[in-house]
């Protein structure tokens, strides 16, 4: 009995210690599980933590430095196209770096069908199917011309593709554009080469943007190069072979066609459909967000959702073009997050090499903006300063962002001028500063004399004329060699 | 025999102290070799990664540098960019400009800037939009690695201040 009780309690201990190793096992087990996700979040906020500073210190300053650059050379583009100032620059401008887009006008004219299409969602699921076996009806797009289809989706999952059949009438081997529209403003877009009647799918590969089910979206179907407003047609009535088509009903899918460029509603187009080049590509900062988000999202597992919240460009020196910002921004993964964020941005943009805006709007000898190579002024120089086109700065001068308004009014940090050849142009009573003849704003009369410039070689024809200022500018009375200026008589041209 | 029971129990008793102290003490100063200090080598391939966001207008000497051979014969044009965005847009030129040595510019790039940084005994590669740019493996390939720290970037740019390339994912792996 005695040995059964020693039994018992030998037992009863054993019992007692396994239970302990178990707790203590356990324990340990928790305490690493808990040590090693401490230690992974710790890792986590160091990586969200550097790509914030990396967004901070590089990436949105690129993203805006680039943004200003395509956008300038959007815009001197457009105002050698329309021959037209821009009257209300910062407007113009805002559109361009935010959106890549200007306004247009248009006005839908609604038709009776839907537009045959079907589309795809990112997880590869078809979402809309829209293939109606109604009477066949063609609608022709192309140009200025397009085809708009509404539509609405009730999902969480960002828009993958979207496949409408696509004929030609005489047109091959274009660039065909889809464009997803909220409200007034492109928030996605894809293009593809065409090039025979078919099956054709957009991929919206690089946006990542998960529209909201209680909006209503629009669909864009364009031909903005080159092409006839009838180059291309779609078949309302055609069937993909799909087999379960989506119940229209269930959301207004309105198809309308409209001419982009006249009408009553202000729409934000593509700067490049207008131009018929592709400058801004997508470098607009939307399209780089929207971009830098699904990257970050895919590959990172991180939420980045950045808002441009103002944007304006100024000149504090002559040479270049300085962009303001303000971005909200939220990033964050878990248990690390940035949440709106305010960021202030500058970023400075040079505009050597940029064509001078005042001779691409007035058509008259155009030349880029070069920095003259001294402020100096003799024979020689002042000589080479003409031949050369070369740029100078002076406080009594227009800057490079006025002249893009027709603005003659000086701009004491930041003015610069050059003097047009005479012997390029038309000889007019005006001075031969670039921007005063090309605005035509020098002429000569009683409160502007102007002074015949003579001894200037190859340039000296008697047409070549100055303002008194710029007379002094250039040190033209103290230059000697063969320069010496003249009083001219307005009246004589 | 009563005393023989009580003396069972406080065996058992001071023996569970034992193991535990023991267990407690293992656990606390055990280190899995394969995963050591996991926080000091992020901030050790960090700090390598990083090397590869300087400014080339800040890198002095070599292939890649502001006088470089590669900028003096305007294969790079625009030194403000980092060295990877560098290495985007030479990947940008291969696959888009029909540029079929831009990928070797961009290995001897990285070679030389490995070795004049001293990371040539590192293994790491080098990856831009899911392809492999450049891959320098010292010792152990990294499907065998106990420790593998991929560091990112995103990197886009302007080549010769008019075609927009990117955004590409950049990637840094770093491995042991």
């Amino acid at each position: 009995m005695a040995v059964k009780k020693s039994q018992v309690f030998t037992s009863l201990s054993i019992l007692i210690l396994g239970l302990f190793l178990l707790s203590v096992l356990g324990s340990a087990s928790i305490m690493k599980y808990y040590g090693d996700k401490k230690e992974t979040e710790q890792i986590e906020s160091k990586v969200v933590i550097a790509l914030f500073e990396r967004l901070e210190e590089t990436i949105l300053s690129r993203a805006t430095s680039i943004a200003t650059t395509t956008a300038l050379r959007a815009t001197l583009s457009y105002v050698n196209d329309t021959g037209t100032t821009i009257s209300d620059f910062d407007t113009f401008f805002y559109h361009l770096v935010s959106r890549g887009a200007m306004s247009r006008l248009y006005t839908p004219s609604i038709e009776s069908q839907d537009l045959a299409f079907f589309m795809t969602l990112k997880n590869s699921s078809v979402i809309i199917d829209v293939s109606e076996e109604l009477s066949s009806t063609q609608f022709d797009f192309g140009s200025d011309k397009v085809i708009i289809q509404g539509f609405n989706i009730n999902s969480s999952v960002p828009v993958g593709s979207v496949s409408i059949y696509i004929e030609n009438n005489g047109a091959i081997n274009e660039t065909l554009f889809l464009l997803i529209y909220d409200d007034n403003e492109s928030i996605a877009q894809s293009k593809l080469l065409f090039t025979e009647d078919g099956w054709y799918t957009f991929n919206f590969t690089n946006s990542y943007v998960v529209p909201d089910p209680d909006k209503e979206y629009y669909l864009f179907l364009t031909a903005p190069f080159d092409a006839s407003s009838n180059a291309y047609s779609v078949n309302a009535g055609l069937s993909g072979g799909v087999t379960e088509p989506y119940e229209c009903d269930l959301f207004d899918c309105t198809l309308a066609t409209s001419t982009i460029g006249s009408g009553s509603d202000d729409i934000l187009w593509p700067i490049d459909f207008y131009l018929g080049q592709e400058i801004m590509e997508t470098s607009s900062i939307y399209d780089t967000v929207n971009s830098l988000s699904g990257i970050y999202l895919t590959n990172l597992g991180v939420n980045l959702s950045i808002e441009l919240q103002n944007i304006s460009m100024t000149q504090t020196t002559p040479w270049t073009v300085t962009t303001n910002c303000n971005y909200s921004i939220t990033l964050g993964k878990r248990t690390v997050w940035f949440d709106n964020v305010s960021m202030d941005l500058e970023s400075s943009t040079s505009i050597i090499g940029l064509t001078n805006p005042s001779t691409l709007i007035q058509d008259i000898d155009e030349r880029t903006i070069q920095k003259a190579n001294t402020t100096t002024w003799t024979e020689e120089t002042f000589l080479q300063h003409i031949q050369d086109k070369t740029f100078v700065f002076n406080e009594n001068a227009t800057s490079f962002l006025q002249r893009f308004s027709g603005s003659t009014s000086s701009s004491s940090c930041c003015g610069i001028e050059s003097l047009i050849n005479a012997s390029d142009v038309d000889d007019i009573n005006y001075t031969y500063v670039d921007y005063l003849y090309d605005f035509g704003a020098g002429e000569c009369d009683g409160g502007n004399e102007l002074y015949y410039t003579s001894g200037l070689g190859d340039f000296d024809i008697m047409t070549f004329k100055l303002d008194y200022p710029r007379i002094e500018f250039y040190n033209i009375p103290d230059m000697g060699g063969s320069i010496y200026a003249s009083k001219h008589a307005c009246d004589i041209s | 025999m009563k005393k023989r029971g009580q003396y069972f129990i406080l065996e058992a008793f001071v023996g569970l102290v034992i193991l535990g102290l023991a267990l407690t003490f293992l656990f606390y100063v055990y280190q899995d070799p394969k995963y050591p200090e996991l926080n000091t080598k992020y901030l050790e391939a960090s700090d390598v990664a990083v090397l590869f966001d300087t400014q080339i207008s800040e890198i002095s000497s070599g292939l890649c540098s502001y006088d470089g051979d590669l900028v003096n014969n305007s294969n790079i044009t625009n030194i403000e960019y980092t060295f990877i965005e560098q290495m985007g847009e030479f990947y940008y030129r291969n696959q888009t400009k029909n540029c079929s040595f831009c990928l070797d510019l961009a290995y001897e790039c990285v070679l030389d800037f490995a070795s004049m940084k001293g990371i040539d005994s590192y293994s790491f590669e080098l990856n831009i939009d899911n392809t492999t740019l450049y891959n320098q493996t010292v010792f152990l390939n990294q499907s065998e690695a106990n420790l593998l720290i991929p560091i990112h970037f995103v990197v886009f740019g302007l080549q010769d201040n008019q075609d927009y390339w990117g955004p590409y994912q950049g990637e840094i792996k770093i491995w042991r």
